[in-house]
């Protein structure tokens, strides 16, 4: 009976944020109503930016030059240049800086390699830390707080959680005092 | 009336030097008196300072343009309304908003401080006033608001254009106390690391400053974002701009401190790792005040221009150094009081969460930085923008809300491999859903995709949670709204937590959605002409133009159809501000939950013909709804709790044996 209702809850939960973030996200994803030059354009066009007006790609400037370069981009196009060859003729013209951001080549690869190493080696630094961190013993067996009663709180809610784990048949009690388990003895027996 | 705000401000001066100083000595010599008297100077700083605001506001709605700052930010031209919040246009204004706001909320955590950090207290105070001491003083030599001119000019020179606007009365003083406010848990950890306390006593009270920061910064970026898109006249909300990544900075440590704070409320972990994040953020957070106050990058949104920066930068590293010397100082204190167990824990998921958000950080400023490198070491000023941001935040922060939806399910301590494969069961199927039928309804491209399944595994892995809890309250005899509403209650930290994870998924989602599938399109129309994009028709009727006294406003007049039918009469334009030869751009915008509409009139001509800019951008009204979801979560989270936990565990278990 209770295994029942809760089947009966999870499956109009599956189908309610499913429906909700299904239904919105393909009202926005039918297919763009643009040309294909056009949107080739649009693309180009948030690759570069308007060399008067600070860090603004030319597709959000309004300044005049900005629209005077959208025009000689979608001239290009139309001549069949490459998107590179069309980059390229606007750095000739106003320097580096009137890319987005700097092509991933020559000393530039530095700014573009940085970020994922760095990030890899993040990781790679978390997790010696996190096994040391498992081999070490507590320096203090019981945790020393100021006078506050929300530890005992938060310690009651664990079995609380236990409990609401074992209720919905997601583990059992384990041999000890229903008092003394924690969710990680619960965690446990679920794998069993 | 302006003496008596320069008076109160040097009042304020003295109080705050007399609070930092006399807590630290009266500490030291062992003098309570003095400790005493110096936390009634702390209360008093604020109140000075409110009265030279008020002298400021005062001088702003009056128009004295005797006041050299009220004259170059105001004229009598202005709306009257915005001469009630003109006072934080310019620097000098700001900088007595900062030291106000950040008096008012030292006083308060002094005075709400409870017992257990009373033995750092005055450590505490001393960082909090050392601080304030710091903006009064800058405020005073270099950016005094109070100062007279010789002659009083007949009229100001006006506001920024771009700050007339109804954000004006939200976003700055958000962001700025969101920014500011990082320096009172930061207070904390301070105080507890020079007092030399050796347990937690800092963390409870740290976590609830951190919260409400937390809250007001989120909303502050959020209100920027707001007004970027309806102000700026580009279309979007988000730019990847230094400014805003100066905004975006110090949220990401802040974010991963009211997650690991947790731990070691907890479990009494992290403990050194705590104090650092704190301290980064607080780094991060007068890096933002930096940037904001004259930075070295060109940006959007540089409104107070002065070259008061390298102070900031001097203070800064200061800061940094002072900090970060404690802190390794009392390293040996601040061993943890358990160990690790799994790495399949919910400590270790925290671990991760902090890692994400400081790489997001690191990579931010990076790219901020980089143009610097290359400016000194090959002479060529390059862009970082947009692709570099995408490209490289935009995987951390997918991440991110993949471990959004696994960490909050995993338990404390640790967990088997097969039991975190059923609890992530349901997510995962749920993710797979709504992946696949993005797919099928038209999301073309891999990464969106991917994008919306992750919203939506994040999204079912607190609704596994939320229907769990109700579930097993139901059955002991509550309907589902009242155990709804009582699971909530039960733990409010946890579950305020989860709200505000809602928050953050319609964030991404409304991210996904409008970066990914963005329309826009140039037309320029003759009155009675139309242009057609997607669904969208719409017709020009005409434009109108009105001279005000500081402004020429053109509007046009656009009647919006969809699918042929009448739907909206939009009014797009422009003022254009002859003095500062700059315009505030007025976007048309039709807003439903599926897509906004938006139209921008970008010039008019002299043969009657307008030129407009018209974007679609799907699920926009998901990014502004997200932050009262957020900021409801905090205030849940932050709510006192009472001590009901014993007594719901005493009912659960008698039900128990009954069975």
């Amino acid at each position: 009976m209770f295994h029942r209702t809760w089947r009966y809850t999870q499956v109009m939960a599956v189908v309610l944020i499913f429906g909700a973030f299904t239904a919105l996200a393909a009202c926005t994803t039918s297919a763009s109503p643009l040309s294909k030059d056009e949107q080739r354009a649009q693309s180009l066009d948030q690759s570069l930016v308007c060399p008067i007006c600070p860090g603004e790609t030319i597709d959000r400037s309004q300044v005049q030059l900005a629209t005077q370069m959208k025009v000689i981009l979608r001239e290009q196009i139309q001549e069949g240049r490459t998107d590179a060859e069309i980059r390229q003729f606007f750095v000739d013209r106003y320097g580096e800086r009137v890319l987005a951001s700097p092509p991933k080549e020559g000393f530039n690869l530095l700014m573009w390699i940085a970020p994922p190493v760095g990030v890899a080696l993040a990781l790679l630094v978390l997790l010696f830390v996190t096994r040391s961190m498992m081999q070490r013993s507590p320096t203090s067996p019981t945790l020393s707080r100021g006078s506050s009663g929300d530890s005992k709180a938060e310690d009651g809610l664990d079995e609380y959680l236990a409990l609401v784990d074992v209720e919905l048949g997601e583990a059992e009690i384990t041999g000890k005092q229903p008092g003394t388990i924690d969710r990680a003895n619960a965690a446990d027996t679920e794998g069993n | 009336m302006a003496d008596l705000g320069s008076i109160t401000l040097l009042l304020s001066l003295a109080l705050a030097a007399y609070a930092a100083i006399g807590s630290l000595v009266g500490q030291w010599r062992r003098a309570p008196e003095l400790v005493v008297s110096a936390r009634y100077a702390a209360y008093l700083t604020p109140l000075m300072l409110a009265v030279s605001t008020a002298v400021l506001v005062a001088a702003f709605v009056t128009h004295n343009f005797e006041l050299r700052y009220v004259a170059g930010h105001s004229n009598t031209a202005m709306d009257p309304w915005l001469t009630w919040v003109a006072f934080y246009a310019g620097n000098e204004g700001s900088m007595l908003f900062l030291a106000l706001v950040f008096s008012g909320l030292s006083a308060l955590a002094v005075w709400r401080a409870p017992d257990e950090v009373r033995p750092a207290l005055p450590y505490t105070t001393f960082v909090l006033m050392a601080i304030t001491v710091f903006y009064i003083a800058v405020m005073m030599t270099m950016a005094n608001p109070f100062f007279e001119l010789p002659v009083a000019p007949l009229d100001g020179e006006g506001i920024n254009p771009l700050l007339t606007h109804p954000g004006m009365f939200f976003h700055p003083p958000t962001l700025m106390t969101g920014l500011i406010g990082v320096g009172i848990p930061f207070a904390f950890a301070i105080g507890h690391l020079m007092g030399g306390q050796k347990g937690d006593e800092w963390v409870d009270t740290a976590r609830v400053w951190a919260l409400i920061i937390w809250g007001t910064l989120t909303i502050g970026l959020l209100l920027g974002a707001w007004w970027a898109y309806t102000i700026l006249g580009w279309g979007g909300y988000w730019a990847w701009d230094p400014v805003e990544n100066a905004g975006l900075l110090p949220w990401l440590p802040l974010t991963a401190f009211v997650h690991s704070i947790m731990v070691q409320r907890r479990r009494g972990m992290f403990r050194m790792w705590n104090i650092a994040l704190i301290i980064m953020a607080w780094g991060f957070a007068m890096y933002g005040m930096f940037m904001n106050r004259g930075g070295p990058v060109p940006s959007v949104h540089s409104f107070g221009q002065s070259t008061m920066g390298w102070v900031f930068l001097v203070f800064l590293g200061v800061n940094l150094v002072v900090a970060f010397g404690l802190f390794f100082w009392r390293y040996s204190s601040l061993k943890s009081a358990a160990p690790l167990e799994s790495h399949l824990s919910r400590e270790a998921a925290f671990l991760l969460n902090n890692l994400l958000f400081l790489m997001i950080a690191l990579v931010t400023l990076w790219g901020v930085v980089y143009p610097l490198i290359t400016d000194v070491f090959r002479g060529v000023i390059i862009t970082v923008g947009r692709p570099y941001f995408d490209v490289v935040a935009g995987p951390l922060f997918l991440a991110l809300v993949v471990l959004m939806s696994v960490g909050p399910l995993l338990p404390w301590r640790r967990a088997s491999g097969s039991s975190l494969l059923r609890l992530m069961r349901f997510p995962i199927v749920v993710g797979l859903g709504t992946a696949g039928a993005s797919v099928v309804l038209g999301a073309a491209d891999f990464i969106p995709a991917l994008a919306f399944g992750v919203c939506g595994m994040a999204a079912a892995g607190i609704a596994r949670e939320w229907a769990k809890g109700t579930q097993v309250r139901h059955a002991k005899g509550e309907s589902y709204p009242v155990a709804f509403v009582k699971l909530v209650a039960s733990n409010r930290p946890r579950y305020g937590g989860y709200i505000a994870h809602i928050g953050i998924i319609m964030v991404a989602f409304a991210a996904t959605g409008s970066s990914f599938y963005s329309v826009q399109d140039d037309f320029s129309l003759a009155p009675g002409e139309r242009a057609v994009l997607g669904d969208y028709e719409m017709e020009y009727l005409g434009s109108t133009s009105e001279i005000k006294s500081d402004r020429i406003e053109h509007s046009a007049d656009v009647m919006l159809y969809k699918n042929g039918n009448f739907v909206k009469r939009l009014q797009p334009g422009f003022a254009f501000y002859p003095s500062f030869s700059m315009a505030s751009t007025r976007a048309g915008i039709r807003q439903t939950p599926i897509e906004d509409l938006y139209i921008l009139a970008s010039e008019f001509t002299d043969d009657g013909r307008a030129l407009f800019r018209v974007h679609i951008n799907p699920l926009i009204l998901w990014l502004w709804l997200a932050g009262p979801v957020m900021v409801f979560g905090t205030v849940v989270s932050l709510w006192p709790e009472r001590q009901k936990a014993a007594v719901a565990i005493a009912g659960l278990r008698d039900a128990h044996a009954s069975d």
